[in-house]
């Protein structure tokens, strides 16, 4: 019982102030988490709209023309990297950076966009070939940016920069559970894409397909869909690592919170005895000291 | 009263419209072009620009596509856009500024030439929404 009174005294003021940090924040990633999801159901069905006729064109043109589908030898590997511009949420950003690097056999081939300043500055410190970064919008990811990440990287991988491109992103499992996941964009799989048959409406489909008339042409069509597809698969990424950044911070601030509050039962038992013991220890120094005088 | 058909209108935020329309004005990559009820099988891509539709009661609805997919089967029309806004939506003094900011920089070379143009584009068609 070597501490002071006023020492635990002290340390209680400050761990309670944390906690009142980690406890609003808390707060303020539910609310913000809530949002997020809202918006990841309002995409969807945009994306099953957009698989749908992709399937279509890509049964119509019937070759695999487009250099986005090809296959090629490769030497190089573009990341799409999705971490969030904040810390404070866990293991959110380290969990992405663990698997890219996992991910990467030579530093040298591979070729980083990063969206989200964490990403950004953990890759940079490790000397990796970042060829470009997207800050301030991991919060609330926005189409437009998804389309601008989309046509540099399509750009680069038509130019020959790299042979193939991995998104890496967290997928939002529920409001407890996130897990870094890694997808191939491109090359594009056609047999990822061809439409999958629903009983019944199948040979509706079929038959309203075969007078459908395109203009332009179905590859052309091809063309102009594929980055769309492309972008609306980074847009969704986008937003699901958002809610399981939101996510990832609810949880580590209310475990955060949950210690502050052992912390302060602990050192409230201290206190308690630590005072305790000193009015014991004066009330013999009076009993002694009365004795004395007799 | 004319016949309808459905028309859905999706946009990756969520789904801007789903209704029975009786008519609708499009501007394609190749011109304007009208859909009614009982319109052939198209596919077609939109350019960016102004839609202006017909309700089944005789109301009119306006509003900006900026570009997207269009495909017509007898069923239902379904418009795959990257946004959709009402006039309601839009800030007639942000897409001034806007189209300005974009002239500008088109006249620069520092700025990348295309964007601009985008920019512009999505400008123009939000003013030109704005003041039917």
């Amino acid at each position: 019982m070597a501490e002071n009174v006023q020492d635990i005294k002290r340390r209680i003021k400050s761990v309670n102030s944390t906690k009142q940090i980690t406890h609003a924040m808390e707060l303020v990633a539910s609310a913000k988490l809530r949002k997020t999801r809202e918006y990841a159901e309002g995409r969807r069905p945009y994306f099953e709209a957009m698989i749908e006729s992709m399937g279509i064109f890509v049964g119509k043109s019937g070759s695999t023309k487009s250099v986005f589908m090809n296959q090629r030898e490769v030497k190089k590997t573009a990341y799409i990297v999705i971490t969030g511009d904040k810390g404070l949420a866990g293991g959110y950003n380290v969990n992405i950076a663990k698997l890219v690097e996992e991910h990467v056999a030579n530093k040298e081939d591979a070729v980083l966009y990063t969206v989200g300043s964490r990403g950004r500055d953990y890759f940079r410190n490790r000397d990796y070939n970042i060829q470009g970064e997207y800050l301030g919008n991991s919060e609330r990811p926005n189409f437009f940016n998804a389309k601008e990440v989309t046509r540099i990287v399509m750009e680069g991988y038509k130019n020959g920069e790299y042979d193939e491109v991995y998104l890496v992103y967290t997928k939002f499992v529920s409001t407890i559970s996130q897990h870094p996941y890694l997808l191939k964009v491109l090359p594009l799989d056609v047999n990822d894409l061809k439409p999958a048959q629903k009983d019944g409406e199948a040979e509706e489909t079929k038959v309203e397909h075969s007078v459908m008339q395109y203009e332009p042409e179905p590859d052309e069509l091809l063309e102009y869909l594929i980055p769309n597809f492309v972008t609306s698969t980074v847009y969704g990424a986008m937003i699901e690592s958002a809610a399981s950044e939101q996510g990832a911070r609810r949880t580590a601030m209310e475990s955060a919170t949950t210690n502050a509050n052992e912390m302060i039962d602990g050192l409230t038992l201290k206190y308690n005895r630590v005072r305790q013991a000193a009015i014991t220890q004066e009330i013999s120094e009076i009993v002694s000291g009365a004795e004395a005088l007799k | 009263m004319a016949e309808t058909f459905r028309l859905k209108i999706i946009a990756p935020t969520g789904v801007f419209y789903d209704g029975q329309v009786e008519r609708i004005v499009l501007r394609g990559c190749e011109g304007e072009f009208a859909v009614l009820a009982e319109h052939t099988p198209l596919t077609t891509i939109l350019a960016v620009g102004t839609f202006n539709m017909i309700l089944g009661d005789n109301q009119h609805k306006s509003g900006t596509l900026l570009g997207g997919l269009v495909t017509v089967t007898p069923r239902e029309t379904i418009v795959l856009t990257d946004a959709a806004e009402w006039p309601e939506d839009i800030d007639l003094n942000r897409a001034r500024e806007a189209k300005e900011r974009a002239e500008q920089r088109l006249k620069d070379d520092k700025f990348d030439a295309a964007r601009a143009q985008a920019a512009l584009e999505r400008a123009i068609a939000r003013i030109s929404t704005k003041e039917k």
